[in-house]
Formats: structure tokens, sequence, C-alpha cells
């Protein structure tokens, strides 16, 4: 094969298995799995965690619904600055609002707030803290 | 390439990961550590793959298996253990990119290329994987996803459709536009 030639697709194909073959034979699976296994025993998921998490992305929704909706019959602003559903939400951990962020996403479509991972060109939801998350939230409610 | 053989299917193995994540579930922290030694080295070449330098990469494979487990009770069996992961870990890599785009860090690290046999074989064999990575950092994150999860993992488009969130038929069209683009960008 020389430089200017185009692959085939069988060379493709042995290159995309070779593709990363020694970075990940250099990984210490044994050290990841020790690490994996203390960070779950430090904190470990919440038995009904998602049952918080859906009943969090229902009552955010539908707050929010419902003050855009005193808004639009008032017709005035501001009510919608008198109470938040996100300050609720003080007994989530930051990963939890995490989770709760994501599902919000899926509810809300591709235009939400980026799924497992944080929105294209926005700020990295694993960055922040759970204050942080809870004012992403209050900015989504409205 | 159709008819090209498949690498040994991700999923093969002969004790099923159900009856470890269910032994997880009931609380055998040594269950979660047989199915990060399971899963760990195909989840590593995968994001290496998708770019992740090799510096990182023992990171995102750690916080891709955290995610995976705290997020467990939402895996219904609609594909693999090992595809689901794969598809986590996307994300993963995905929020490392933007994190080392941030801090103008070279994405694709050189490191992550083969360097295995002969000087002949290491010459011709580094000179394809050089160009197939030069040229997966210019696909869409969608199309160098399902090609390296159909070319370097060997899933079928089934598979593939599941663990994306797509259907087998969108997955096939996106696999066929990431080789016809990687031909025309590796020449």
């Amino acid at each position: 094969m020389k430089h200017d030639e185009p692959l085939d697709d069988r060379e493709l194909w042995d290159a995309a298995r070779r593709l990363g073959a020694a970075a990940a034979d250099r990984v210490n699976v044994d050290r990841v799995a020790e690490a994996v296994t203390r960070r779950l025993r430090e904190a470990p998921p919440t038995r009904f965690g998602w049952l918080r998490i859906a009943a969090a992305v229902v009552a955010l929704l539908g707050g929010g619904l419902a003050v855009r909706e005193v808004v639009r019959q008032n017709g005035r602003a501001g009510v919608e600055s008198a109470y938040f559903v996100a300050d609720d939400l003080s007994d989530l951990s930051a990963e939890e609002l995490r989770e709760l962020l994501a599902a919000l996403d899926d509810t809300s479509g591709p235009g939400g707030v980026g799924g497992l991972g944080p929105p294209e060109g926005g700020s990295d939801l694993t960055e922040l803290d759970a204050l942080q998350l809870r004012a992403v939230l209050r900015t989504l409610e409205g | 390439m159709e008819s090209m053989t498949l690498p040994q299917p991700a999923g093969a193995e002969p004790s099923p990961d159900a009856a470890l994540i269910a032994a997880w579930q009931g609380g055998d922290e040594q269950a979660a550590a047989e199915l990060v030694r399971r899963h760990a080295r195909a989840l590593a070449q995968f994001v290496a793959g998708a770019g992740v330098p090799e510096a990182e990469l023992e990171d995102v494979v750690q916080e891709t298996f955290i995610r995976a487990f705290r997020a467990l009770g939402g895996f219904r069996g609609q594909c693999r253990f090992r595809t689901w992961l794969l598809a986590i870990g996307a994300n993963v890599a995905r929020d490392q990119g933007r994190r080392a785009a941030r801090q103008h860090v070279v994405p694709l690290d050189d490191r992550i290329l083969d360097r295995g046999g002969t000087p002949h074989e290491l010459a011709e064999a580094g000179e394809a994987v050089t160009r197939l990575a030069s040229g997966l950092r210019k696909l869409s994150r969608l199309q160098r996803e399902v090609f390296l999860l159909r070319a370097q993992q060997g899933l079928e488009y089934a598979e593939i459709a599941a663990a994306l969130n797509t259907s087998p038929g969108a997955a096939r069209v996106h696999y066929h536009h990431a080789v016809k683009r990687l031909k025309e960008l590796v020449e």
C-alpha cells in the first residue's frame, strides 16, 4: 500500500481492529476494577434513585408549565420568580441532579440539555457542583 | 464489505453478563469487578479509536463503568451489556473531548496506534491505522461511532441501532457513508 492509494474495505477493517488495540492492552484492568468498586462502595446508587429522579422531572416540567400558564393568564412578568421547584430538590446529590438533567433532556428532545453528556458547545455538567446544577435547573424552569 | 467475516461478537462470553449484573445488584462487589475485567479492554480500544488520548484512557474507562453501574436500573437488555457500555463510553469520550478542546489539548493521541508486528508489517499497518485515525477525526460523531462499532467491535446493525437509539437501516446508512467518506479522506 502506498500513501497515495485509497484504502480498500479489507484494509479499513484491519486498521479499525488495530486502532487503539495497543493502548487498550496497556490499560491496567485490575487497577480500573479496583477504582470502580471503591467508588461504587463510597457512593452506591440509591435503591429508588430513579423514582426520585422521575418524580423530580414531573415536578419540574409540571411546575414550569403551571408557572407559564399563570404568567400567560395574568399577563404579568415576575410571577415565575416567586417559586422554583428546583429549590425543593435540595436533598438530591450532584450525581442525581446530573441524572435529572439528563432525564429532562430525554423528555425535551434534541434541543435539550445534553443526554448523558452536556450540550454541544455547552458547559460540562460533570464539572458542576450541586449548587451550580440547581441553578441550571432553575433556568430551565423559566 | 457485507460478506466480510465479522470479528468475534463482543457479547459471546460463555458466562452471561446478566448473572454478574444480578449478582452485583444483590450486593456482590466482586461481580462488578468481574464485569470491569471482562469489558474494560474492548471499551478502552473503542474510546481510544474515538479519539481519547492514552493518558486519559483509564479515567474514561473508569468513568464509563461508574455511569453504567449507576444507570443499570435503566438497562433492559435491549442490547448486550457490552454494547450498552460502549454507547455510554462514547458519551464519556465526547465529554473528555470537550474538556480537552477547552484546554487546547490535541484530542487524538498517536499512541493509540498499534505498534506491533515486524518492521515491514509495522510500516504497512501503521500507515493504514494512521490514515484511518486521521480520517475518523473528520467524520461526524455518529458516523465515527457506527463505523467503530461495526468494523472494530464487530457488531451487527441491529445491535448498533439498539445501542445508539436508531434503526438498523439508519445504522447501515451511517456505516456506508462513513466508509465512503473514509475512503475519500484517506486518499
